[in-house]
């Protein structure tokens, strides 16, 4: 083949056999090719032991070596009936959607504040490190600030508020601590994600809205929350995952010396429990297995009810 | 870690015909650096010397139990592995245990007779399962009452004997403005040790895991009696102050210290506590208080080293277990790690001297919990332990205690096999 000059890509001549069918080129071809390792992948990491996980849950089995039986819809009904799953999992629902407005409500409130605030990105900066300290610091930590006879009590003896002295840890308080911990560790990282959609936006429009003599609250309303809400939607779908899978802060709280006292139990906690079968006890995988597609359900509904609740048209700046 | 060099063993079934290298594994529930870690490595490295055989430890800490069921059940686990009376009836069950009946009648490198020699009755029983012994036992866990024998020589001199002789001390304790008794009330599986100590008293073996077995056996009279007795301590007063706030090592550190008198603990705890003791502090023990007509019941857990059923070793590590079966290296459970050593000649750390002389001469036995929690896991987890932890921190009278493990075990029970 020659050419006398530049050609079009597209209008090169195509060899082809006659009867032939034209090769498809087009993006579902491409799609099959590029997908296709993505698939597999998924397909042995997610979705096999996810069937398996479902599987398991009609079953008993204490792991290998020991016999599988069917055990119907037995597992489920074991939850329906056991106090303490009820327990773990109202106490889960209190923390995700407790904890979940307690923390975006600081998260707003930071973004508010932190708006023209001189070292913002080292407070931003601040606000994250809870997040990447070791659970296990955190528990001795707290061992030494919260025991009756800790620095928390020994603080508020030493100046004059022994009225406010309490057993932090203990069954009746247990559980506020462990939310006001896991708002503690958990803010800064829902802060850095919504903040990244608010970095996004003009800073013009502020300056425009404070010479028409915008409040704070007001930049914040009808500026950064419509302009950040994707982000922010994004970071409540992932707080809702999350909180819903908590289980490191409550063994911070409470130590791995056992079962965690009822209080502080959530579905993870009742599934490690499950999992391993405690101190002395073997696994009970078909019940742990049970536990797990509960707290899948009650996850995925709260997601899809919330992307609803969430969905807006983009606003787009012009 | 040891060196994993093959060495030669000379198989005793093949012996004057042939050699073969043999490496034997073992997996580890220990740390680096831990007492039991310096003790094994001890073992294995005379035995190297005077084998030849070399053994390759893997040193995984608590966490190896799911890596060891994993590896067990596919047939790739190794010749050598920790087990013990908590969970001998569950490996057992999935075919894991070598049978170590045989190791009794071997006789010891030392010349002081058979393995079954060094070992009491009630630690051969404790390590064995229907089928017979699965372990060499190495030490012994029971639980009891500890406090500060320098502090109160005439405890140590004379040591309440009944429920009564106990209650009337705590009382005593409390009006002199002592703090009787510590808790670290936070960890239900202590806490659930007065109920389950006054079961064993009350009830005998068997009673506390039938809890879970049987709704009618919450009717029993023992029962109401031991929640009592735990209500009896709670109402009095005679606990710490928050101690249902207290985290783990909190109260035991305090008991360490004589801020208080006396704590309800596994015979574990001396060794947990031993650098943190106050000058002049002497750890002691004694055993929990009888009942009227009640029983002498003495917890007896043993620990020890199992040989893998599918091991093609079985013969090498048998052997090994013989020469780890030797006072010599017996004692350095006692002596190393402060334990009580399954060695009945190797005397017991002085603290635990009276809980060893229980075991030693013990009829009435029971494991850890009574079995409660290995039988009957999410029982034991879901239904007594925050029952007991109610019962425990006051919340619920001995009464309602009872009507909520009967509702509780009923709808447990409604939902097993």
């Amino acid at each position: 083949m020659s050419s006398t000059g530049p050609v079009p890509r597209t209008d090169l001549p195509v060899l082809r056999r006659r009867g032939e069918r034209p090769r498809r080129r087009g993006p579902d071809t491409l799609f099959g090719r590029f997908a296709a390792p993505a698939i597999t992948t998924m397909t042995l990491v997610v979705a096999v032991p996810s069937l398996f996980t479902v599987f398991l849950s009609f079953t008993d089995w204490r792991g290998l070596g020991s016999p599988m039986s069917a055990a119907g819809l037995r597992n489920y009904a074991a939850l329906w009936y056991s106090d303490t799953f009820r327990t773990a999992m109202l106490n889960t629902f209190v923390l995700v959607l407790g904890g979940g407005v307690a923390i975006f409500a600081i998260v707003f409130l930071m973004l508010i504040g932190l708006r023209q605030m001189r070292g913002a990105a080292f407070a931003r900066s601040v606000v994250f490190v809870p997040m990447i300290v070791s659970p296990i610091a955190i528990g001795v930590a707290l061992g030494f600030l919260l025991n009756p006879n800790g620095a928390v009590n020994d603080l508020l003896g030493s100046i004059g508020l022994e009225e406010f002295q309490r057993a932090w840890l203990a069954p009746d308080m247990v559980f506020q601590m462990i939310v006001l911990g896991l708002i503690w560790s958990m803010s800064g990282y829902y802060l850095a994600i919504v903040a990244t959609g608010v970095d996004q936006i003009p800073p013009y429009l502020y300056e425009e809205a404070q010479l028409a003599g915008a409040t704070r609250w007001q930049q914040f309303w009808m500026i950064t929350l419509p302009l950040s809400w994707e982000a922010a939607s994004v970071a409540v779908v992932l707080w809702l995952i999350s909180g819903m899978k908590t289980f490191e802060i409550v063994i911070a709280f409470v130590g791995t010396q056992g079962a965690p006292p009822l209080q502080a139990r959530t579905a993870a906690v009742q599934q490690f429990l499950a999992t391993t079968g405690g101190r002395d006890g073997t696994p009970q995988l078909g019940a742990a297995a049970a536990i797990g597609i509960a707290i899948f359900v009650f996850t995925a509904v709260f997601v899809v009810l919330a992307r609803r609740l969430l969905r807006r048209d983009a606003v787009e700046v012009a | 870690m040891l060196s994993a060099c093959g060495t030669q063993f000379q198989d005793e079934a093949e012996a004057g015909t042939e050699t073969e290298d043999v490496t034997l594994t073992y997996w580890a529930a220990w740390n680096m650096g831990e007492p039991q870690q310096e003790i094994f490595d001890r073992i294995a490295a005379d035995y190297e010397e005077s084998t030849g055989t070399s053994i390759e430890v893997r040193y995984l800490g608590r966490e190896v139990t799911t890596n060891l069921i994993n590896a067990l059940g596919t047939g790739s686990g190794p010749d050598l592995f920790d087990a013990g009376s908590r969970n001998l009836a569950d490996f057992h069950e999935r075919g894991f245990l070598a049978d170590m009946d045989p190791l009794l009648e071997r006789e010891l490198p030392d010349g002081a007779g058979t393995v079954a020699d060094t070992l009491a009755p009630s630690v051969v029983d404790a390590a064995s399962t229907d089928d017979g012994v699965a372990l060499l036992p190495t030490y012994v866990t029971s639980n009891g009452i500890w406090f500060n024998s320098a502090r109160f020589p005439d405890i140590a001199e004379s040591p309440p004997q009944t429920w009564e002789q106990f209650t009337s001390l705590l009382a005593e304790q409390q009006s002199e403005g002592l703090v009787p008794i510590g808790a670290d009330g936070s960890v239900s599986g202590y806490n659930v040790f007065w109920f389950y100590q006054s079961m064993m008293r009350t009830g005998g073996p068997g009673s506390l895991r039938g809890l879970a077995e049987d709704v009618a056996a919450w009717d029993a009279e023992h029962v109401l009696e031991s929640a009592q007795m735990v209500e009896t301590i709670v109402d009095a007063g005679y606990l710490q102050e928050g101690y249902m706030g207290s985290t783990f090592p909190a109260a035991q550190l305090a008991w360490a210290n004589d801020e208080v008198s006396f704590m309800l603990n596994g015979s574990y705890m001396g060794g947990e506590v031993q650098d943190q003791m106050a000058e002049g502090f002497e750890a002691s023990t004694f055993l929990f208080p009888m009942t009227p007509e009640g029983y002498p019941t003495v917890e007896l857990t043993v620990s020890g080293l199992a040989v893998n059923a599918d091991s093609e070793n079985l013969e090498p590590a048998t052997d090994f277990l013989a020469f780890a079966a030797q006072r010599e290296y017996q004692e350095l459970w006692a002596t190393e790690a402060g334990f009580m050593s399954a060695h009945s000649e190797v005397p017991a750390p002085e603290p635990l001297q009276p809980l060893a002389d229980a075991i030693q001469t013990a009829e009435v036995t029971t494991g850890s919990h009574d079995f409660a929690g290995a039988m009957h896991p999410t029982w034991w987890n879901d239904v007594l332990l925050p029952l007991s932890d109610q019962l425990f921190s006051g919340s619920i009278t001995a009464e309602e205690f009872i009507a909520e493990g009967q509702e509780q075990t009923e709808n447990y029970l409604r939902t097993q096999d």
